[in-house]
């Protein structure tokens, strides 16, 4: 199980990662790299179709159904619990990372792009701010989800 | 009979007359003033040396010399970004010159303009280099100064340098220093963002090998040539003088401006006469 939701947080979190790795290619967004358009394309489609359904539905599911019960003679969480409680953490971490620097060069982003339509330019600096927000807010509701299932199954072992 | 005769040979030298005068007038500029963006024909006003102008047409008189210098303002409205530049033309002979001129229309509050726009605008260099220094220009007055030290930056203003060059080189606009300025500034980063220049594959002696020197001199001349003409005599005699003196420390200038010093020195002693005369002639 703990596989499957590490799959699927990856999937998940993908445009985070390809934007850190162009950040990085591009340094800080002041080089033109294919990397800025292969983020563009990425986030445009994982805002139109794919991250809502993986965002909303999956990624909570299996992660409420990998939480592991606390071991009857610990008083601590299991160690595959602290495990996704860890990497939703990192989530969260790169998420605020990118979000800053995206609201920060996001000018400089959009320069470096082949795109000369106006008003895909703009569309396109309103979903990367808008993506990258929405990685922030699902990490922190991803990690409260976590951590109340925990304490619910923490709840019943111990009754 | 005669009568007759005599009333229709004078109506066709009437004719004549008004024909060689009518071709007398038709010895015109025509400022054809059009989108940057669209390249539809827009109504623009058009002043020539502070002038306004009656339907972007300036005519001149049949003895005007052959070259032409003169200041270019134009604007549209408040969508458009005004224009204000100097031309010179040089051997105009025929009865009319038309010239282009590309008014870009202002980008909205917040635009973001990219390397897409840039390259977009940087085609239009083949069909009409106005066109793209328009629409340069208007990107690199839009776009926030920080960019201009990202590649975006690099590329931008190397293109619109090499577009103000194409304008001075191409259609006489005066636009060689601001080029010169530009490709300098450019040389001089290029030490700090080579990585930034590689990726563009500019190379320092493409910032280099362009002969401003050289149009800015022609284009002194010709302001020179126009001034006298235009009866701004001590004017064209003192820039006459200052590339008299120039000409004669360094040979190159001469090769450079296609002039030799001796009529250089005649253009000198001529605009010194006329404006003699000028000052000793009654009022």
């Amino acid at each position: 199980m703990m596989v499957v939701a590490y799959t699927l947080l990856l999937l998940y979190a993908l445009p985070v990662v390809v934007l850190l790795i162009a950040f990085a290619f591009s340094s800080g967004f002041a080089l033109h790299s294919q990397w800025l358009e292969f983020s563009v394309a990425l986030s445009g489609i994982y805002f139109t179709n794919t991250r809502d359904a993986l965002g909303t539905f999956v990624v909570p599911f299996v992660t409420a159904f990998s939480v592991s019960r606390l071991q009857p003679d610990e008083g601590r969480y299991h160690p595959q619990t602290l495990r996704l409680f860890f990497v939703l953490v990192g989530l969260f971490l790169a998420s605020m990372l990118c979000y800053s620097v995206v609201s920060m060069r996001v000018n400089e982003f959009v320069s470096q792009l082949n795109e000369s339509s106006p008003g895909a330019l703009a569309e396109t600096k309103t979903r990367l701010l808008n993506v990258s927000a929405a990685y922030v807010k699902e990490s922190l509701a991803y990690i409260s989800l976590l951590l109340g299932v925990a304490q619910a199954a923490n709840s019943r072992s111990e009754r | 009979m005669k009568q007759a005769i005599r009333t229709l040979a004078t109506m066709i030298a009437a004719m004549a007359v008004t024909s060689a005068v009518s071709a007398q007038a038709l010895r015109q500029i025509v400022f054809q003033v059009y989108d940057a963006d669209s390249g539809e024909p827009l109504a623009a006003s058009v002043s020539v040396d502070g002038n306004k102008i009656d339907g972007g047409r300036l005519t001149l008189a049949q003895d005007q010399e052959s070259t032409i210098a003169i200041q270019v303002q134009t604007t549209a409205g408040a969508s458009y970004r005004p224009r204000t530049f100097n031309v010179f033309l040089a051997n105009f002979t025929g009865t009319q010159a038309i010239q282009k001129i590309y008014l870009a229309p202002r980008g909205a509050e917040g635009r973001v303009y990219s390397r897409g726009n840039v390259a977009r605008a940087t085609s239009y260099r083949g069909q009409d280099v106005d066109r793209a220094v328009a629409l340069l220009e208007r990107i690199y007055e839009e776009s926030p100064s920080d960019l201009h030290g990202t590649q975006f930056g690099v590329y931008l203003r190397y293109n619109l340098a090499a577009a103000l060059f194409g304008n001075c080189t191409e259609k006489f606009v005066d636009s060689c220093d601001a080029a010169k300025t530009m490709f300098e500034e450019l040389l001089a980063e290029f030490d700090d963002r080579r990585a930034m220049f590689e990726a563009e594959r500019i190379g320092k002696n493409n910032l280099t090998t362009s002969d401003f020197d050289g149009q800015t001199l022609i284009n002194r001349y010709r302001r020179a040539k126009w001034d006298l003409s235009r009866g701004r005599y001590e004017s064209a005699r003192d820039a006459f003088q200052e590339l008299l003196s120039e000409a004669e420390g360094d040979a190159r200038v001469s090769a450079q401006l296609k002039v030799r010093v001796g009529q250089l020195k005649s253009d000198v002693d001529l605009a010194e006469t006329r404006l003699q005369s000028a000052r000793t002639a009654p009022p």
